[in-house]
């Protein structure tokens, strides 16, 4: 059955691995995927951990629903303590490596200690060796997956592995699947490489049983139906999360020139329309009916070659926040940051973050080695990707280190400028019109993020009838609007923390429409899958359980309240430009303030975002310390 | 009767349809967006058909937004130099 899959603990230190089976009291309390990785953070991480240090644990996790043919149920969820930000370090991977390595036997791995040498783990049908990379270490992400295909004549393998930033510990480095699939975001290929770890390269003939199979089927069937039935995904199968940018450059809600302005004028180039002149077919991961994702090939001049994505963060990356309004330039940024295994978000946040203090002459010249950091200058971005992705030169090895220690070095007055929370880079979206999403980055517990929280439906302006059936509370379904948006926030973090646990896609939630899968068909996709019962209620609280168990991993490592903070340019600078509701907005400091001690209340969490510890006991968190390896 | 310019925008399906991004319109001043509906279905079909006949809104499936601000309600007047966004759910990243 689904649920015979084991834990293997890896200490790559001593070489020796344990395996067992995962406890359905586990799965009881954790689900999967980020539930159980979160457990595992907290209780196999010594507090105060180098995040680069062989005491960190490298968490790897399937869904619990990985392998069923709906909701794209083959995502993996990545975690150990940032080395970006201190905190959680968690980052979630579609492609096809999460249901390989379940038919390999393993739904988690538990990695610490640190090779000796470059090394790489084998993962076959029960069996975990730890083997040599010495000829991987120094190739890119494709080359090294292209390697270990050849090394071990198996064209079906599927591997998760690391560049040359995560081999450099570059501190945003990612983890890399496939063409284009990316854990992105809070370092967690800078701990592979930390470990000496290459890749993980999984291959499995092992069959899984579902409970009850047929209905399972039907079911799946049924969603998948209702998923790309919705207009939601028909745009997404056509144009892919680039759709986005149509609405956000329209109304003025991105980032552009860091926060200089709202939307990027002239920048019809970077409509998703465009990509006709570069995508031959469209496609998706495990699991999915949408196909989200281009490939493409730009045909022409020196940075000619053939990808898959990009996605809407890199347009934002390499096209709005560095004031840049060609698409060859995006391909060409996003394919680099692959090639290289490193974060486009993040290292998007920060190159915006460098161009507009060189623009304030707040750089000093001599960091800069001649670069004249100037906005859309594409040879500029791709030389500042290199050099950061290699630690090259004092700018390239400083900003690889991300916005905290780069602000200790260039001085106190680049940090208003620093458009991060936690020291993790903020998407490209403009939350000044935008109290809930707002809410959502200041308190997401991996720093300034989109993904823990992300109420899409407060955009849609919904009748609000149908968000309190959905919320089950009163919600203004003015996106402007504060009102009711701290128990929004705390609904769909809920709700993503169950996806990420479950393993299937967060777009195919109530992230695309109103009738799309949420926790009442979550609940009967377990069943069918597992045989374990939970409705609703208890749903929600495995969710509460996982994110008040971020939390306190957050807690212990020195985090509370003054860090759920917004940039003040947040509250200072009005946006510039943008269509009427939007222009001239500021967020209210003081209705931040209450919207986050609202949220703290619901959650259960005292004054300064510490769970209580009644919370603790309700939700049966384990507190006890138990480093295992 | 005077008349006032508006500014419609298309995005996704609704560009595909009307092969343009944006398309200036003169309306006479008691428009509503109900009216507007009407007249970009008697020109460019059924796409633009997307009034929920169960509540008379806008369907949930569409995003309309008028001067940014998205709308479900149909008997809106529109006003000289309003612009109205065409298009569909569009969280993400």
């Amino acid at each position: 059955m689904v649920l015979n899959r084991k834990i293997a603990y890896i200490n790559l230190s001593s070489g020796k691995i344990t395996q067992k089976v995962i406890s359905k009291s586990m799965r009881a309390l954790y689900l999967g995927g980020r539930g159980i990785n979160m457990h595992n953070l907290y209780h196999h991480i010594p507090p105060k951990a180098d995040p680069i240090g062989p005491d960190n644990a490298l968490l790897i996790g399937t869904g619990l629903l990985t392998g069923i043919p709906a909701l794209g149920a083959g995502r993996c969820d990545i975690a150990a303590k940032s080395p970006l930000t201190g905190a959680v370090g968690d980052s979630n991977i579609g492609g096809f490596f999460a249901i390989e390595l379940r038919l390999a036997g393993f739904d988690h791995l538990v990695i610490t200690g640190k090779a000796e040498k470059p090394s790489y783990l084998w993962v076959n049908d029960g069996d975990i060796e730890i083997r040599d990379a010495s000829n991987l270490w120094g190739l890119d992400t494709f080359d090294t997956q292209k390697q270990i295909l050849s090394d071990n004549s198996d064209e079906l393998i599927k591997s998760l592995v690391i560049g040359e930033a995560g081999e450099k510990l570059v501190r945003y480095a990612n983890v890399r699947t496939g063409m284009k699939n990316a854990a992105g975001r809070t370092g967690m290929g800078c701990v592979m490489g930390s470990k000496n770890l290459k890749a993980i390269a999984t291959r499995g003939t092992l069959d899984i049983e579902f409970m009850y199979p047929d209905q399972l089927l039907d079911y799946c069937s049924e969603m998948n139906t209702m998923i790309t039935s919705t207009r939601w995904a028909r745009a997404q199968s056509k144009w892919g999360t680039l759709i986005i940018y149509s609405n956000t450059n329209t109304t003025g809600l991105i980032r552009t020139r860091n926060l200089q302005l709202n939307l990027l004028e002239d920048g019809e180039d970077l409509e998703p329309e465009v990509m006709d002149r570069y995508s031959f077919g469209m496609s998706g991961c495990f699991g999915c009916s949408v196909h989200c994702r281009h490939r493409y090939i730009l045909k022409d001049g020196p940075h000619a070659h053939f990808g898959e994505g990009p996605e809407y963060t890199s347009l934002g990356a390499f096209g709005t926040m560095v004031g840049c309004n060609k698409m060859d330039t995006v391909l060409a940024g996003n394919h680099l940051v692959n090639k290289y295994g490193i974060d486009t978000l993040e290292i998007g946040g920060i190159m915006a973050w460098v161009m507009e203090l060189y623009e304030k002459k707040l750089l000093p010249e001599k960091m800069t080695h001649g670069l004249k950091l100037e906005w859309g200058k594409v040879e500029v971005l791709l030389e500042l990707i290199k050099r950061i992705s290699k630690r090259e030169g004092v700018l390239g090895d400083m900003l690889a280190d991300g916005f905290l220690p780069s602000i200790a070095k260039i001085g106190k007055e680049s940090e208003y400028y620093a458009m991060q929370i936690k020291g993790m880079s903020n998407l490209h979206s403009d939350e000044r019109p935008t109290p809930s999403l707002a809410l959502g980055i200041a308190t997401s517990t991996r720093g300034a993020d989109h993904l823990r929280s992300r109420p899409a439906l407060d955009l849609y302006g919904l009748p609000e009838e149908v968000l309190k059936e959905i919320y089950g509370h009163s919600v203004s379904s003015e996106y402007t609007s504060y009102e009711g948006k701290s128990r929004m926030i705390w609904w769909q973090e809920n709700l993503y923390a169950i996806t990420d646990s479950i393993g299937t896609c967060k777009f195919q939630t109530v992230f695309c429409a109103v009738n799309a899968p949420k926790f009442e068909e979550f609940s009967k996709l377990i069943y069918l899958t597992t045989g374990l019962e939970f409705s609703k209620s208890p749903l929600m609280e495995i969710g509460e359980r996982i994110i008040t168990t971020e939390r306190m991993f957050n807690n212990r490592e020195g985090f509370t309240r003054k860090d759920d903070k917004l940039p003040e340019r947040f509250y200072k600078e009005p946006t510039p430009i943008g269509l009427p509701i939007v222009k001239g907005k500021t967020l209210d400091k003081n209705k931040i303030n209450t919207l986050i001690e609202e949220y703290y209340e619901i959650h259960g969490w005292d004054n300064n975002g510490i769970p209580t510890e009644e919370t603790i006991k309700k939700l049966g968190i384990e507190t006890k310390h138990s480093n295992r390896s | 009767m005077t008349t006032c310019k508006i500014e419609l925008i298309f995005h996704a399906f609704f560009r595909e349809i009307t092969k343009t991004r944006k398309i200036l319109e003169e309306i006479s001043d008691d428009c509503t967006i109900n009216n507007i509906l009407t007249q970009l279905v008697n020109r460019y079909g059924n796409e633009f058909d997307i009034i929920d006949p169960s509540t008379g809104k806008i369907s949930n499936e569409n995003v309309i937004l008028l001067n940014g601000k998205s709308i479900r309600e149909t008997n809106i007047k529109v006003k000289d130099k309003d612009v109205l966004i065409f298009s569909l759910p569009f969280g993400g990243g």
